[in-house]
């Protein structure tokens, strides 16, 4: 089975194949013999090459996983060659050019900081958002024009809600 | 002091992993423990391990564990002999103390008359000189003018620090290094305080340059004795937040320790202190120190104390409460090996320190020699956004302080926290930074090297391949999974090698 798996801004090609010892894996043209367990809820423990990495992979809302591994914690999507080939033609963005911003922690909204119509910079702040005795302003990746917002203040929002869309 | 008496229940009003502490040390000497909870801490670690549990109130601290009248009258209704406030919170408010001693429970703490004298910035310091505890030479006064600050400035002698009389957090703060800068700083630190307080008066200090923070646990019973237990060095701080914690200080001589001892047990003597405080000290390369303030309650660090003392601080404060004299042999303790401490916060050190509460799917805690976790949280918790971020402490015994920093490394790589950021891989980075290795610390050390961007983690070669192959893996299996469980089931099947069948329909259904 061949994959696609975007990690840090780049696509990586894997070719994975199981086989009676496990798992034969091709990453950048170099073949690997994976020998792969589960040891826990999420924790996978993968041996190659007789050197043993402990992962916990978790899934994200969006369908990709967060892979933690040697004290860093990785965003990683993984699509087939045909998906990505789709994405590609489309230029990336299937969302007809409207940009969310979402909160990346729960919290209580405190303040928000712009109204719909305003125009905004990349990295404004637009909403100030509490948590754990301290705020926090949750600003936009892109600049652009407010098209809609879903919170007012004092209302409480979870990890991942959408709080802004910019167009 | 009254008769003695023993305590057989004690409310804790407090929450986390210092409400779980207290728990333990009741619960080794025999006695029940009641815990006080708020709404999102109906499931928390305290409430599964104690004895008993009530409810104080919703979320926000002020409608809960910060109600002293309510929870006064809930230790009168259950019969607690005695009430353990932890730190933070009411651990240090004389207004609960005096509550608590008016309807005959008792306060495990000091008496509400030492809070105040030690509460109360300016009648603090004239006592601590009347008693001969060193202190930063300077004065509290507000200089009227520029002629005023110059003759006070010739008395401390320079080089002097400027700050604003109702500051705080570095604003209308200036050094000043020599007479040529006084004149300039004195109107940029007025301005300052002016624009950030609202009141333009300054005062002026002498300079101590990039001090360490070392502080005294000291002990005091009804009896008139108060000892003192050594130093810990706490120089590492985010912000004056410490961070990471130690003792003994890498710094400190025997004649040193004695000498800060010293001070600490006249300084709590001077107030009539009694139960457990910890005195604080600014530091200087030359040794010479002086008294900051004194915390009138148990600290968060009390832990590294305890491992090179062997003593028991909660166990002490509640012997001392219930009116026994302190153990013989305490004085002039000298301490067995090195502990270190480092406080697990639920935020991201690489992302400005933004908090990061959440659900803990996964929680795996070191183990093994040397290593003790006083922890208040568990596997498939809640970290709530309503209270202070700290989730842990990790707490590392080594013979000396090279075992100890290879034992920290060794246990803060076995640590496995997930579904929140935590503040560890910030102290992995901090392991190998040569002046911490070295011991050359002061006050500002992480602050700066922080600001230059110094403890980022180290790339790891061949990291990122490891994560390209377990996305694709999961990503392989979970396909797997799904054609598995289709109309036709002939697809390929998931087929994790695990140790019973059983596990493997649970841990992928």
């Amino acid at each position: 089975m061949e994959l696609i798996v975007k990690v840090g801004g780049q696509d990586r090609r894997v070719e994975i194949h199981r086989n009676e010892r496990g798992y034969e894996l091709e990453l950048d043209g170099q073949v690997h013999h994976l020998d792969a367990v589960t040891a826990g809820a999420r924790v996978r423990s993968l041996v190659a090459d007789g050197v043993q990495h402990e992962v916990v992979v978790r899934p994200r809302r969006d369908g990709g996983y967060w892979v933690s591994t040697g004290g860093t914690v990785t965003a990683a999507e993984v699509v087939d060659p045909l998906t990505h080939l789709a994405q590609k033609s489309r230029g990336g963005s299937g969302d007809g050019g409207k940009r969310q911003v979402r909160a990346y922690m729960p919290g209580r909204v405190v303040a928000v900081l712009v109204e719909v119509g305003a125009t905004v910079v990349a990295g404004q702040g637009v909403v100030v958002l509490e948590a754990m005795k301290m705020e926090n302003e949750i600003a936009s990746e892109r600049g652009g024009v407010v098209a809609k917002v879903h919170v007012a203040p004092g209302e409480a929002v979870e990890g991942g809600d959408l709080l802004f869309e910019i167009e | 002091m009254e008769t003695r008496r023993r305590f057989e229940k004690v409310l804790i009003a407090n929450r986390g992993e210092i409400a779980v502490r207290v728990i333990r040390a009741l619960a080794d000497l025999g006695r029940r423990s009641a815990v006080i909870y708020s709404d999102p801490d109906r499931a928390g670690l305290p409430v599964l391990l104690a004895d008993e549990a009530y409810r104080i109130g919703p979320a926000a601290s002020r409608e809960s564990y910060l109600k002293a009248e309510a929870i006064v009258e809930l230790a009168l209704r259950i019969g607690a002999d005695a009430i353990h406030p932890g730190y933070g919170f009411l651990s240090e408010n004389a207004r609960f103390a005096r509550l608590c001693r008016e309807a005959g429970v008792c306060f495990i703490g000091p008496p509400p008359e030492a809070m105040e004298a030690m509460g109360s910035k300016v009648e603090c310091r004239r006592r601590m000189i009347d008693a001969g505890v060193p202190v930063v030479p300077g004065g509290r006064d507000p200089l009227p003018d520029l002629d005023t600050a110059r003759e006070a400035a010739e008395r401390i002698g320079y080089p002097v620090m400027l700050k604003a009389a109702s500051g705080g957090g570095g604003k209308g703060m200036r050094r000043v290094m020599n007479p040529e800068e006084l004149a300039p700083a004195f109107r940029t630190a007025r301005s300052e305080a002016l624009a950030s307080f609202g009141d333009d008066s300054v005062y002026l200090e002498r300079l101590i340059d990039r001090p360490r923070h070392i502080e005294i646990q000291v002990l005091g019973d009804h009896f008139g004795k108060v000892v003192s237990l050594g130093e810990r060095e706490c120089s590492l701080q985010r912000r004056q937040q410490k961070v990471l914690e130690e003792a003994p200080s890498p710094f400190a001589t025997r004649e040193l320790r004695r000498a800060m001892g010293e001070a600490a047990v006249a300084a709590a003597s001077a107030v009539g202190y009694t139960n457990a405080g910890t005195c604080e000290f600014l530091v200087d390369a030359s040794g010479a120190f002086y008294f900051l303030e004194m915390n009138t309650r148990l600290q968060v660090e009390h832990p590294v104390t305890e491992l090179v003392t062997g003593l028991d601080l909660v166990a002490l404060q509640i012997a001392i409460a219930e009116g026994y004299p302190l153990p013989p042999g305490l004085e002039n303790l000298e301490p067995r090996g090195h502990a270190i401490e480092v406080r697990l916060y639920a935020e991201d050190p690489y992302a400005g320190f933004t908090p990061s509460p959440g659900r803990i799917e996964l929680l795996r805690l070191p183990e093994g020699p040397g290593v003790r976790n006083d922890c208040g949280v568990y596997e498939g918790g809640e970290v709530s956004i309503h209270y202070d971020p700290m989730l842990a402490k990790l707490i590392v015994w080594g013979a000396d302080r090279p075992q100890a920093i290879a034992r920290l490394g060794r246990a803060l790589a076995e640590l496995r926290v997930e579904g929140i950021k935590t503040s560890t891989p910030l102290f992995r980075r901090l392991l190998s930074d040569p002046d911490f290795v070295a011991g050359n610390l002061d006050i500002g050390m992480l602050d700066r090297k922080l600001a230059a961007g110094e403890l980022r983690p180290e790339p790891v070669p061949g990291l990122e391949d490891v994560v390209v192959i377990a996305a694709a893996l999961e990503h392989f299996e979970a396909g797997a999974r799904v054609a598995a469980s289709g109309p036709k089931d002939g697809g390929r099947r998931a087929r994790w090698r695990e140790r019973g069948r059983q596990e493997a329909l649970r841990r992928w259904s």
